[in-house]
């Protein structure tokens, strides 16, 4: 079942935005199983739970209540369990302050939100078939920004 | 003086001596000599004498002959007999004639030598008779004959008695001369002896004279030579030198310390009014000149003052002055005496400018004593010395103020001021005292006092050691009512703590700005590109326009966001400076605009750009946002063309700097073709949003130059545009070098 769907988790406070993601995943013609949670620490409640199979990717917002982006990934790549699980930073700020904290911290990539839903579309379609075997491989802060 | 005294009589009385011995000398050689003379005549009249008595007797012995041999003739009538009375007869004729000859002095005896003759001749005349008649008769019986001969035998006798006086005649006169010679030489000698005597006494009196008066020469030229080197030693040390000025012969003499004060070896020329001009300053030649006419007229110089200038270039200041000398022997000399004064002249001005100096001062202090009165009064500081040598404290009226009190009104001391001090302070003063008993030195300050009206006031006190001129040391302290500083300095304190809190909202709404108004803008962006995409066919024309109108406001929206927040960004970056090669910035800047610059067919030139002390990002920014700008600017139906030229220029020669140091900058001159602006919009285009055109026209929200500015700001650099509607801009930049 793993080798047939993509297991995509997004971590988003802002209900227009996981409207979005799942929409645009949804007219991708791409097999992926999409479900959300609405912080932190929904996501790391529902990674720990017992029923849960842990996903492919998770697509994670910065800016959240109770626990934040920043804090979250923490989480995630102390634990043995999740921090081989690839992180997409989604976030709307493109600070290098935030790009430069959550590289050093683990993530994979960083994806800016863009302001056009067919951009939304060509940037998640785009992370989700990337070679992530390569892409960790290779890993640098020069191609961590993905850039439409 | 008693050395001249003493020189004078001794030498008139060796004087009087000496002649007297001379005359002496001269009279005893002539007694001598006289002496001599009478003996030599003495012995030559009795050698006369003798010869005389001589010859009368060979004189008689001959007549004796004569008359034996006619005797014999007479009797034995042998002719034999003849000859020797002839050769006597012969022989008495002779001898009269030596007498005549000795005698020819003496008339007496002359006389007597006559009669003598006389008789001779007579007594021959009988005898030649005998010899004439004895030949022929016999004579003997002759009566004539007889009485002849008996007449012949008288005249013997009367021969013989005159002989016998007249040698009688000569003795008498031997013994009278004998007498008178004897009589000299008996008083000769006693008289020569005696005048010998008195001689000698004079000259043993004169050498004894003399001996003392060598000896009193030489303690007398001892302490002249003394004297003598004493005042050369003193010439040097007084630095005067003496000289000698004989009017007689006109020679001049120096001192061996005036040639030294001249600045030249002793005796190293000749001495003279000519040589000596040499060295006069030149502004004094006439008062020397004067000085030598003077000496001259009136045989002597007050004191005259003038100036030498050494062969080493020195200026020396003299006094010299001089008095005839006339000496025993009358010769007129000047004596003077050069001082170099230029030490007690230098001293003297000095002494003079220091006391004007001290007069000045003294005011000065008096002024200051006051000023600093009212200054303490108006900066509410009092001060107070702590002396050493008696640990007492002295105040400043305005040190009582501050504590509340009346000026001097107790007598200060560590104890009474700790009546004052706040007791939670107390340790800070009592600490401050013991350092400054123990070390001389108590750091800097701050104490709270409560003054006599219950006031807390907070007092900062700094002091130091101070060593005055009589070597007494105390502390000098200054005590400052910084009440009003330490309300303000909290006041400030609060203000800062408020600042601080402002930036944080600031950053807070930095923040909102670049995540919060972003995404609800966001969001409607992507559901306008949603209703674009799906619902577009489903609008009526009129709503896909105002469609098309909200999309293109939401998109100024993002713009003027993004630009916002980097303005705010180039403000809170960390400003790290380093080497930067604005060359370099410069290539990255093209880079970033490649596709803009070949979109327009623009033509870029520019010079080799220095290194300066800068951010990397924010000068590459600065490159972009001017090219950029120039870009957009461009004139439409004319290639843009931008010239970046870079100088070296100082501050001053910068009118636009308005700065008049010799400061160095780069001068970076970005120079367009675009459509320029009027010059008096040249300081409106830096403001934030200011724009000169509408935004239909160009694109824009008036953020990029007054990003500019404030990245050359930062960097302490200056910008400036120079434009003319039309004609292209000018962005002079100034980079500090």
């Amino acid at each position: 079942m793993q080798e047939d769907f993509i297991l995509i988790t997004l971590a988003d406070d802002d209900e227009d935005d996981r409207l979005f993601f799942t929409d645009a995943f949804d007219e991708l013609k791409i097999n992926t199983v999409v479900n959300t949670v609405k912080n932190g620490r929904e996501l790391i409640n529902f990674l720990e739970h017992s029923d849960t199979v842990l996903p492919n990717i998770i697509f994670l917002d910065l800016n959240m209540p109770i626990l934040n982006g920043i804090e979250c990934l923490k989480e995630i790549k102390q634990n043995d369990k999740f921090k081989d699980i690839a992180i997409a930073i989604y976030s709307t700020s493109s600070s290098e302050e935030d790009i430069e904290n959550t590289f050093v911290l683990g993530a994979n990539i960083y994806i800016k939100k863009p302001s056009n839903f067919n951009d939304l579309k060509k940037i998640l379609s785009d992370v989700v078939t990337i070679n992530w075997q390569y892409h960790t491989n290779g890993l640098n802060k020069e191609n961590f920004l993905l850039r439409l | 003086m008693p050395l001249k005294d003493i020189k004078h009589k001794s030498s008139l009385l060796h004087k009087i001596i000496f002649t007297i011995s001379l005359f002496v000398i001269l009279f005893l050689g002539a007694i001598t000599f006289k002496h001599i003379n009478n003996i030599s005549n003495s012995s030559k009249l009795l050698m006369h004498t003798y010869e005389v008595n001589l010859e009368l007797e060979r004189l008689f012995s001959f007549i004796k002959d004569s008359e034996n041999s006619m005797r014999g003739y007479l009797i034995s009538k042998d002719t034999l007999y003849l000859e020797p009375y002839r050769k006597a007869t012969k022989n008495v004729n002779n001898t009269f004639l030596s007498l005549k000859t000795l005698i020819s002095d003496n008339q007496e005896q002359q006389d007597n030598l006559q009669d003598l003759f006389k008789i001779v001749n007579k007594r021959y005349e009988y005898m030649k008779e005998y010899a004439e008649q004895s030949r022929g008769v016999n004579i003997t019986n002759n009566s004539a004959f007889k009485k002849n001969f008996r007449e012949s035998s008288k005249l013997l006798v009367d021969t013989r008695d005159k002989l016998n006086e007249m040698v009688a005649l000569e003795e008498s006169y031997l013994r009278a001369r004998n007498s008178e010679y004897n009589n000299q030489v008996y008083f000769t000698p006693i008289l020569t002896l005696t005048i010998l005597l008195i001689t000698l006494a004079l000259l043993i009196y004169a050498y004894n004279q003399t001996t003392r008066d060598v000896d009193k020469l030489q303690a007398a030229n001892t302490k002249l030579k003394k004297s003598q080197f004493l005042s050369y030693q003193g010439e040097i040390l007084s630095e005067f030198g003496t000289w000698e000025w004989n009017l007689n012969t006109n020679v001049i003499i120096y001192s061996d310390n005036l040639y030294r004060i001249l600045g030249t070896e002793p005796q190293s020329f000749e001495a003279g009014q000519e040589n000596f001009m040499k060295f006069v300053h030149e502004e004094d030649y006439q008062i020397v000149n004067d000085i030598f006419d003077k000496i001259l007229k009136d045989e002597s110089l007050p004191y005259s003052y003038f100036r030498i200038t050494r062969k080493d270039g020195q200026i020396r200041y003299l006094r010299s002055t001089g008095k005839l000398f006339i000496d025993d022997l009358g010769n007129k000399t000047v004596l003077g005496v050069t001082i170099d004064i230029t030490d007690d002249h230098i001293k003297n001005e000095l002494l003079i400018t220091s006391n004007e100096d001290l007069i000045k001062v003294n005011k000065e202090l008096k002024i200051f004593d006051e000023s600093s009165r009212q200054a303490e009064i108006l900066g509410q500081y009092g001060s107070w010395v702590l002396s050493y040598d008696t640990f007492e404290f002295t105040y400043s009226d305005n040190k009582f103020r501050l504590l509340g009190c009346e000026p001097q009104s107790f007598n200060p001391s560590i104890e009474k001021l700790l009546e004052f001090v706040h007791p939670e302070d107390k340790h800070i003063v009592i600490e401050a005292n013991e350092s400054a008993l123990n070390t001389k030195e108590i750091p800097n300050m701050n104490y709270r006092i409560i003054r006599k009206d219950g006031a807390i006031r907070h007092f900062s006190t700094i002091a130091k050691s101070f060593k005055d001129v009589s070597g007494t040391e105390s502390m000098i302290g200054t005590t400052q009512d910084v009440t009003e500083d330490y309300n303000k300095s909290e006041q400030l304190r609060n203000r800062n703590k408020e600042l601080e809190q402002n930036i944080k909202e600031l950053s807070e709404f930095n923040h909102v700005a670049s995540h919060d108004l972003q995404e609800p803008l966001r969001k409607i962006q992507t559901f306008i590109s949603r209703i674009n995409d799906k619902e577009k066919d489903n609008l009526s024309e009129f709503g896909i326009e105002y469609l098309g109108r909200i999309e293109k406001a939401s998109n100024r929206m993002r713009v003027l966001i993004n630009d916002l927040l980097q303005y705010s960004r180039t403000n809170r970056t960390e400003k790290i400076f380093e080497k930067i090669d604005l060359n370099e910035q410069l290539t990255n800047s093209l880079l970033e605009l490649s596709q803009n610059i070949e979109d327009k067919k623009a033509i870029i030139n520019h010079s080799k750009l220095p290194v300066i002390n800068g951010i990397s990002f924010q000068t590459q920014q600065l490159f972009t946002n001017l090219l950029s700008n120039s870009l957009k600017y461009a004139k439409e139906d004319v290639a843009p063309v931008i010239d970046i030229s870079c100088t070296e220029t100082i501050a001053r020669n910068e009118s636009k700097l308005k700065d008049n140091t010799s400061k160095k900058y780069y001068k970076i001159e970005f120079t367009d073709n675009g459509i320029g602006f009027d010059q008096e919009n040249a300081e409106k285009i830096f403001l934030l949003f200011n724009r000169l055109h509408g935004k239909t026209e160009y694109q824009g929200t008036g953020v990029g130059l007054a990003i500019c500015k404030k990245i050359v700001e930062t960097h302490d650099g200056h910008i400036f545009a120079t434009s003319k509607l039309g004609d292209g801009t000018t962005f002079t930049v100034y980079f500090p070098a």
